[in-house]
């Protein structure tokens, strides 16, 4: 796949800006080049990439599809960068369908498959409808301000809009690790002022993986309008 | 030039002392420490911590205003979504509108 590279520019906060508008499939394998703060900008302890995913409900999920529906957005290195971007997308309380907003580590996809996160899990938090705007914020800046303080094993962090609920969640590297996943939980509380009774649930990635994979199996051996109902909604579970 | 010795008396700093049963009682005032976390040290070694406020405030600033250099044209994510129509759509923005009312009023509640 062809890569557009910009020349570089000494004065330009990223310099690794390529955008492929021109095909819908954007390839997320590329190799980019780190993005670093500009002067006079506050740089963050790690670079952080963007990615937006969006799944229309009537198409059943897969892993390859999940791949190609989900795309960078951009890398942010310094918080003015962050502000940048964060300031020119949609609040995820706007958003419509099937979407999530992605904010992980560069170098880490947003995936169970990703190396990062195959011994990983994450917390995960569902709201209902009118709270993911603030609360998405108030969880990504405590992430880019390291406020967890788990060392490495932060990830990413994701917001998902769906039909009646709304669904935070926060990945990390080690989901036998209870001390760091006691601690995430912890800052959670204590940065997010969750509503009450809010139930925060850990899920490592295996147990999604075995699950999902049993679903797909289930997907592909029956065609009945019935199964495909039933289906859909244990799908909306993951 | 004397001074009245019953009214100069010496006394502790007044503290006032809070007994947590929760992280989530943590007044927001709390982090004094240089670097804003509630943690005296960083445990493993100096990292670059940002509070809330400090990240709020950075966005003010000229730096964090430009629009990004590449950003994707996403409709309805970093671009207006192209107006659809279809009573569906239009049942699921009226009911978008609503909540983002009420999200709106809570953050004037939460916002002080």
């Amino acid at each position: 796949m062809d890569q557009l590279e910009r020349p570089q520019d000494d004065n330009a906060q990223e310099t690794d800006c390529h955008v492929d508008n021109a095909d819908g499939n954007n390839n997320n394998n590329n190799r980019r080049k780190t993005v670093c703060p500009g002067a006079g900008e506050h740089p963050l302890q790690y670079n952080y990439t963007f990615w937006y995913s969006r799944r229309t409900p009537s198409r059943p999920a897969s892993s390859l599809s999940y791949e190609q529906n989900i795309r960078q957005i951009g890398t942010v290195a310094s918080v003015e960068q962050f502000w940048r971007f964060y300031s020119h997308l949609v609040r995820p309380g706007d958003l419509s369908g099937h979407s999530d907003f992605h904010l992980f580590k560069e170098g880490i996809k947003p995936m169970w498959e990703d190396e990062s996160n195959r011994s990983g899990g994450k917390w995960i938090i569902r709201l209902r409808k009118g709270l993911a705007s603030r609360f998405w914020e108030n969880i990504i800046l405590a992430m880019l301000g390291e406020q967890f303080m788990v060392g490495e094993e932060i990830c990413g962090a994701v917001v998902s809009i769906r039909f009646q609920e709304d669904i935070l969640s926060i990945w990390n590297r080690t989901s036998n690790d209870q001390t760091t996943t006691s601690r995430i939980r912890d800052t959670l509380r204590r940065v997010l002022n969750l509503p009450a009774n809010t139930i925060m649930e850990y899920k490592t990635h295996n147990d999604s993986l075995r699950y999902y994979y049993c679903t797909t199996t289930v997907i592909t051996a029956t065609i009945t309008a019935a199964n495909t109902v039933l289906v859909r909604l244990v799908v909306e579970m993951l | 030039m004397s001074v009245d010795a019953n009214q100069v008396k010496s006394r502790p700093i007044p503290t006032r002392v809070l007994t947590l049963k929760d992280w989530s009682q943590l007044p927001d005032c709390y982090s004094q420490t240089p670097g804003g976390t509630l943690f005296s040290t960083t445990p493993g070694g100096t990292r670059i911590i940002y509070d809330r406020k400090f990240l709020l405030d950075c966005r003010n600033s000229p730096l964090a205003r430009t629009p990004p250099c590449c950003l994707p044209q996403i409709p309805g994510v970093t671009i207006p979504a192209t107006h659809s129509t279809g009573k569906l759509q239009d049942l699921k923005e009226e009911e978008e509108e609503e909540e983002k009312d009420i999200a709106d009023d809570n953050q004037f509640e939460m916002d002080i």
